[in-house]
């Protein structure tokens, strides 16, 4: 592989190099990667769909703060039973991301799945906050 | 076992990337990414492909030629639902992948699991090096 080929490769996974100052310096030597994530909205709800290969229910962690929720997942390391790696595309680590939630979320219904790689957020939103249909009568 | 010079001189990867355009504005040229582990009699193609169903894949093996095709699909679970972010990628994908032996497709294992797919090709039994005794006279 050449090296341009090589420098566009690690490109594609987005890598967390920059932490914000009050984070923790992490020990070890896994990479951390920001999980691609989806958001939707309808009149209920918030989901929030974010790709993690290699994790399950097992190795996901959400935690709800204040005004944020964070995904964390670790992947295991799999060295394929004493093979040798000969053409990388792409690296394994641990993902991590936070998301800004605002007051109108219900945070005492959050409910997550995990499907084949795929961690879905499903975030109610608050009575106040669900559209209210007025009808309209012809006068 | 060969050797990592054999590989490089080569040029044993991709024939084929065919991407829809969906792909080409965000710079990428290969979708899904595939990692290659080598051993003695077989090799392993890995690749991340979080969301698909696996019955959907279409997997071929032709000589020393690996191809896989399938499609990603992302859609809103609920019809009046609107997306407010899409980093995801979805859509239609094949890759081509050239190896440096040939495929005993018979043998070929397939296992998705947590989103990865793990493809174990064992090499052609002709095609196994085989110990050359000398004998001395």
């Amino acid at each position: 592989m050449s090296e341009k080929e090589l420098s566009v490769v690690r490109s594609r996974k987005d890598e967390m190099t920059d932490k914000p100052a009050e984070s923790l310096e992490r020990v070890g030597r896994r990479r951390i990667f920001v999980p691609r994530a989806d958001i939707a909205e309808d009149a209920e709800k918030v989901t929030v769909s974010a790709d993690m290969p290699g994790a399950s229910e097992k190795t996901v962690e959400l935690t709800v703060e204040k005004n944020s929720l964070s995904i964390r997942a670790r992947v295991a390391e799999t060295p394929s039973s004493g093979k040798k790696l000969v053409y990388g595309e792409y690296e394994s680590g641990e993902y991590e991301r936070t998301f800004l939630l605002s007051e109108s979320v219900d945070r005492n219904g959050i409910e997550a799945k995990m499907k084949d790689g795929v961690l879905q957020v499903i975030l109610p939103k608050a009575r106040a906050a669900r559209a209210m249909k007025i009808g309209v009568k012809a006068a | 076992m060969f050797g990592l010079s054999e590989w490089m001189g080569r040029r044993p990867f991709d024939l084929i990337s065919a991407f829809p355009s969906l792909f080409e504005e965000e710079g990428f040229g290969e979708f899904p990414l595939l990692n290659l582990w080598a051993g003695d009699e077989e090799m392993e193609v890995t690749a991340e492909l979080p969301g698909i169903s696996p019955e959907k894949l279409d997997i071929s093996v032709s000589g020393d030629v690996l191809t896989i095709k399938g499609e990603r699909e992302i859609t809103t679970e609920s019809k009046d639902a609107e997306w407010l972010r899409r980093e995801r990628i979805a859509g239609s994908f094949t890759r081509s992948l050239k190896l440096p032996f040939h495929i005993a497709a018979d043998k070929v294992r397939a296992d998705y699991s947590n989103g990865v797919l793990r493809l174990t090709l064992p090499r052609v039994e002709e095609e196994k090096p085989r110990r050359i005794a000398v004998s001395v006279s």
